[in-house]
């Protein structure tokens, strides 16, 4: 409590100096609002410039600014950002008085197609804060695909301190946390499991996305729940004027985008489906196979619709929905036939209203909810297990530009969650495990970010949050300095308290087995205690580059023991124990006229002390790898075509080794089974990875309309690497065999856009 | 500065090359045996570990002492004609499990000993026992016709017994003790991977509540069938939930036993016998 009171004291004593910094003698203001011409989209991250004045703004995510304290006169006023000729106005400021500016800005793109080009809000984000990444839809578009079907998690991937566990998984592990220490947001909605196909895509359908930002750690107080990295998924506003629509079909899935104007507002809807199955029917493979063999059968969707309406000058409405699923069936063979279904459903409101030029805020409600269910008979028994999550939320965040030296934003959210696990066999159910019920998650914010001089700016705060059945209450404050060397260069540093009462489950190398559970009392919640130190710049117009370490200690982080997953004691299933994560990150990222291209160096280290796991030693997890290499490319030879490519290079996982083995017998009479002996966890490493993809794309007039044919080649010179690796105990001497991961797999993929 | 960060890099580069030591295999004593309340001692299988370099599959030690005391009597085993297998045989005396007493085992081979303890569940009642609606009886044999294929979804048969004390789960197993023509219940086609069958078709299920059903899945065989009910002690649902039921690679079956690996359990159980025609 008395950290507490510290904690707020020093709040407002900084908050008070800051209001003295801001004094100033002139009283002219500037304000306005700035949109795309075409769509009428407002455009968050303009940069507005007053050169003579040195002054300027840069444009918030409703799309407004506002520059205070200008002297009186004419002043030329200039609106930039990277995609959009630049626009600019004089006017007359007027003293005591605030003048209105609106801009309309004109797409900058070239022949019909995306430019790739980075955004003034990009920039301001990687001046200010660390360990940040935002991404466009284009450049997730441009990297290689799967099957046509391009894939954000797999762009992340390629990001340095962001690392997949194998290629048939899209779980984003970032500097040593596995995906449940990662808040996922579409929409401020949590999105429990953000894949598909066990994991081989995510559930963000590219074409609903209207940007993606990324906090790989250090993220300030308005998020919490997770000891790692936020990433917050924008969907897309539809088009305000005229309906547009895109097609594209790839070889395993076809999509569809409307984006459509509604009386005061927008709407877009976009859908996604695989065909294999469909494909499966119209071929009648079964009977092509001989009639005999029974194909199962498997598909997966995404819609995605948002709905804005702009309810005069200071309000604005967003409805999101969101609704995914996997669906895998395999038919009757006269012994067992088994459904298996699961996916995610979202959906939620928000208000933003302007209060002032100075004040505005932005109420939340949502509902998301993940669940799987197997369904099925067995020998005519009929089965079913079940295992879900669901959240109601109401969150309220408000904004408020105290001055020029202070942006203060406060907000806080009450959650209810629902878990349920229950099997049937036959008649009997009852649930797998009881978690205690519905709890509720109450969490609350209050941070500043303090442009303490021209050079030095401080993001502070203070996150509260809770979770009833862990009978327990966390107090997080976190800052982060960004400190401007020169007009290039700024120096950076973090360090804050997180923590995490909610933790998946994960049994087995699919997603449908995962299952999230809460923490419950006595257990205390994990947490983190990050420190990040970093260095960026722009050594060029057209090169950014970063350097970043950081070093996060974990408490009371859980591991599941699989070997005492039916016992009755919660701790025994669960145990907790330390950790450590830390490392390197390096990353130079290049943009020069129709070349874009990143390359990013990791080295990292993660370890685990449980002492139920292991005999009570460190062990590293499997997803510790001491170094990553990531290239991507990205080369437009021409209005029509454009080429690109990714390259990765890993050292080998960890992995436990089987040092020996042992019999037991089932009964007194009854067969044996053979058991393995581990080594130390972790201790030994996998073969080092590497994998090329490829990509060329092919622009042209379909009907009149712009289309892209694409080809798509991935692990371009068919590297077989190891996914795991087993042994079989049954030979003398027992037999060490890898499981190889996919060969090379071209595939093609057509859009048409109109 | 330049340099600073130089040789941070060039630290953490040279780091990078530093693994951890895996642990060296050496050979250990594998135990296993279980005691039922009320009920003679079967045996204690004593086995060793293997290298996954080992060219030779024996496994079963012979020649090993082992001794299984209650503090006030001892009862030392001696090795059956089968290898590794380890018998009471005293002519003297019998072996019979007590419900609620402690038994510990030493097992001493080559240098090494081994060690366990178990104390034994309370005996355990059925209570009632149900087809569908139809009552059956709990001591008695009660003749049922097996259900045409159509109507395998219905219910099985239901069991209810009173909690043993002393139990940290229970199981309920079905075996044929006596099968009919050796005709299979379950169709031929059917490639059926249970945890445990034998040649009379052994099924086991294991629980945590205090009544269960036996679907029909559980059985495999025509003629004098039991429906067991188990109350576990600690060490046997430990190896039951670490053997049977874990999709670990590495099961851990060895959380009870000093000095080695395996399992000395013990159990109560009581049986409900059905014949099927």
């Amino acid at each position: 409590m008395t950290f507490l009171r510290l904690a707020v004291c020093l709040f407002l004593l900084l908050h008070s100096q800051g209001v003295l910094h801001a004094q100033s003698s002139h009283s002219a203001a500037l304000r306005g609002h700035v949109s795309d011409v075409q769509t009428k989209e407002p455009l968050p991250g303009v940069r507005i410039e007053i050169r003579e004045l040195h002054r300027g703004g840069i444009v918030d995510a409703a799309g407004n600014y506002d520059v205070k304290d200008l002297p009186a006169g004419p002043f030329k006023v200039e609106a930039h950002l990277l995609g959009y000729a630049v626009d600019s106005q004089i006017v007359t400021f007027v003293e005591g008085a605030t003048t209105t500016l609106n801009f309309s800005l004109h797409s900058a793109s070239v022949g019909g197609q995306d430019i790739v080009v980075q955004s003034e809000k990009e920039r301001e984000i990687e001046r200010k804060s660390v360990s940040r990444i935002t991404l466009t839809p284009t450049t997730i578009a441009q990297a290689p695909a799967i099957g046509g079907e391009s894939d954000l998690f797999r762009v992340l991937q390629m990001l340095p301190g962001i690392k997949a566990l194998s290629e048939v998984s899209s779980g984003l592990y970032i500097r040593g946390g596995p995906p449940d220490q990662n808040l996922i947001l579409l929409d401020h909605n949590v999105v429990y499991n953000p894949s598909h196909l066990f994991g081989f895509f995510s559930t963000f359908n590219t074409d609903a996305i209207k940007d993606v930002d990324l906090a790989k750690g250090g993220y300030p107080p308005e998020y919490g729940g997770r000891l790692t990295g936020v990433l917050n998924v924008t969907t897309r506003e539809g088009d305000k004027n005229e309906l547009h629509g895109k097609s594209s079909i790839g070889l395993i899935s076809a999509k569809q985008t409307f984006e459509f104007p509604i009386p005061g507002g927008s709407a877009l809807i976009s859908g996604r489906r695989t065909y294999i199955d469909a494909f499966l029917d119209a071929t009648n493979a079964d009977r092509w196979l001989g009639g005999s063999t029974l194909l199962p059968r498997y598909y997966f969707y995404d819609l995605n619709a948002k709905i804005d309406e702009e309810l005069g000058a200071s309000d604005r409405l967003s409805f999101s929905g969101y609704m995914g699923a996997d669906h895998l069936h395999y038919p009757s063979n006269g012994f067992i036939d088994i459904t298996l279904t699961w996916g995610n459903k979202l959906a939620s409101g928000e208000w933003t209203h302007i209060f002032s030029d100075k004040l505005y805020s932005r109420s939340f409600v949502g509902y998301t909810a993940y669940s799987s269910q197997s369904l099925g008979n067995l020998t005519d028994n009929p089965f079913e297990f079940d295992n879900g999550i669901q959240e109601s939320s109401v969150k309220e965040d408000i904004d408020w530009r105290a001055d020029e030296a202070h942006d203060i934003r406060i907000g806080g959210g009450l959650s209810r969650f629902n878990f349920n696990f229950y099997n049937t066999l036959g008649t009997t159910n009852k649930p797998i495990k009881d978690t205690g019920g519905a709890p509720y998650y109450l969490s609350g914010y209050a941070q500043d970010e303090w442009k303490i001089t021209d050079k030095l700016t401080a993001t502070y705060g203070l996150r509260v949050e809770g979770l009833d059945l862990a009978n327990a209450l966390t107090y997080d404050p976190r800052v982060t300095l960004a400190y401007q060397l020169d007009p290039l260069w700024t120096l950076k540093a973090s360090t804050g308290i997180y923590h995490q009462f909610l933790h998946l489950v994960t049994a087995g190398e699919f997603t449908f087995f995962d299952l999230w559970v809460p923490g419950v009392a006595p257990l205390p919640p994990s947490r983190s205690t990050q420190y990040i130190l970093g260095i960026s710049g722009y050594p060029t117009e057209n090169h950014f580059v970063s350097a970043e370490f950081y070093y996060k200690k974990l408490d009371n982080i859980v591991e599941y023991n699989e070997t005492k997953f039916l016992s009755n004691d919660i701790q025994e299933i669960f145990p907790r124990g330390t950790g450590a994560a830390y490392g390197m990150e390096l990353y130079l990222r290049e943009q020069y006229k129709d070349f874009t291209g990143w390359i990013g160096y990791t080295l990292s280290w993660v370890n685990e002390t449980i002492p139920a796991l292991n005999n009570g030693m460190q062990f590293y997890p499997k997803y510790d790898q001491r170094q990553d290499v990531q290239l991507l490319l990205n080369y437009k030879i021409s209005d029509r075509w454009q080429v690109g490519g990714t390259w990765t290079y890993a050292t080998g996982q960890a992995y436990t080794s089987t040092l020996g083995y042992y019999h037991v017998g089932l009964d007194e009479v009854g067969v044996e089974q053979s058991l393995d002996i581990p080594g130390t966890m972790g201790a030994q490493r996998l073969p080092d990875y590497h994998r090329a993809d490829a990509s060329i794309t092919y622009s042209f007039q379909f009907f009149g309309k712009p289309a892209k044919a694409s080809l798509d080649i991935f692990n371009l010179y068919s590297h077989r690497n190891v996914w795991f690796r087993v042994v079989d105990t049954g030979k003398q001497p027992a037999e060490i065999s890898d499981v190889k991961l996919l060969p090379i797999i071209p595939t093609i993929g057509m859009e048409v856009t109109y | 500065m330049k340099y600073c960060l130089l040789a941070i890099v060039a630290l953490l580069l040279l780091n990078s090359c530093s693994s951890a030591l895996d642990a060296n295999f050496h050979s250990q004593l594998v135990v296993q045996g279980f005691l039922y309340a009320n009920e003679p001692l079967d045996s204690i299988i004593v086995r060793q570990t293997l290298s996954i370099t080992n060219q030779n599959p024996q496994d079963r030690v012979s020649g090993a002492s082992v001794t299984i005391s209650t503090g006030d009597s001892n009862f030392v085993l001696r090795e059956d004609s089968v290898r590794g297998r380890y018998i009471y045989t005293d002519p003297t005396r019998t072996f019979i499990a007590q419900p609620s007493k402690t038994y510990h085992l030493t097992v001493a081979w080559n240098g090494d000993t081994l060690t366990a303890q178990t104390t034994v569940p309370k005996a355990i009642t059925l209570d009632s026992a149900k087809l569908v609606s139809r009552s059956l009886s709990v001591t008695g044999v009660d003749t049922i016709v097996f259900p045409d294929r159509d109507s395998l979804a219905k219910p099985g048969i239901s069991l209810w017994w009173t909690p043993s004390s002393g139990s940290a789960g229970y199981g309920l197993e079905v075996i044929c003790l006596r099968p009919e023509d050796s005709n299979f219940i379950s169709d031929q086609n059917i490639t059926l991977s249970l945890p445990d069958s034998n040649a009379y078709g052994r099924y086991r299920f294991f629980i945590l509540s205090t009544s269960e059903q036996a679907v029909w899945l559980q059985f495999k065989y025509f003629g004098l069938n039991a429906i067991r009910a188990i109350a576990l002690d600690k060490n046997y649902q430990d190896f039951i939930l670490g053997v049977y039921l874990s999709s670990s690679q590495f099961n851990n079956a060895t959380l009870d036993v000093q000095g080695g690996l395996g399992v000395f359990g013990s159990a109560a159980r009581a049986s409900k016998k059905i014949f099927i025609r």
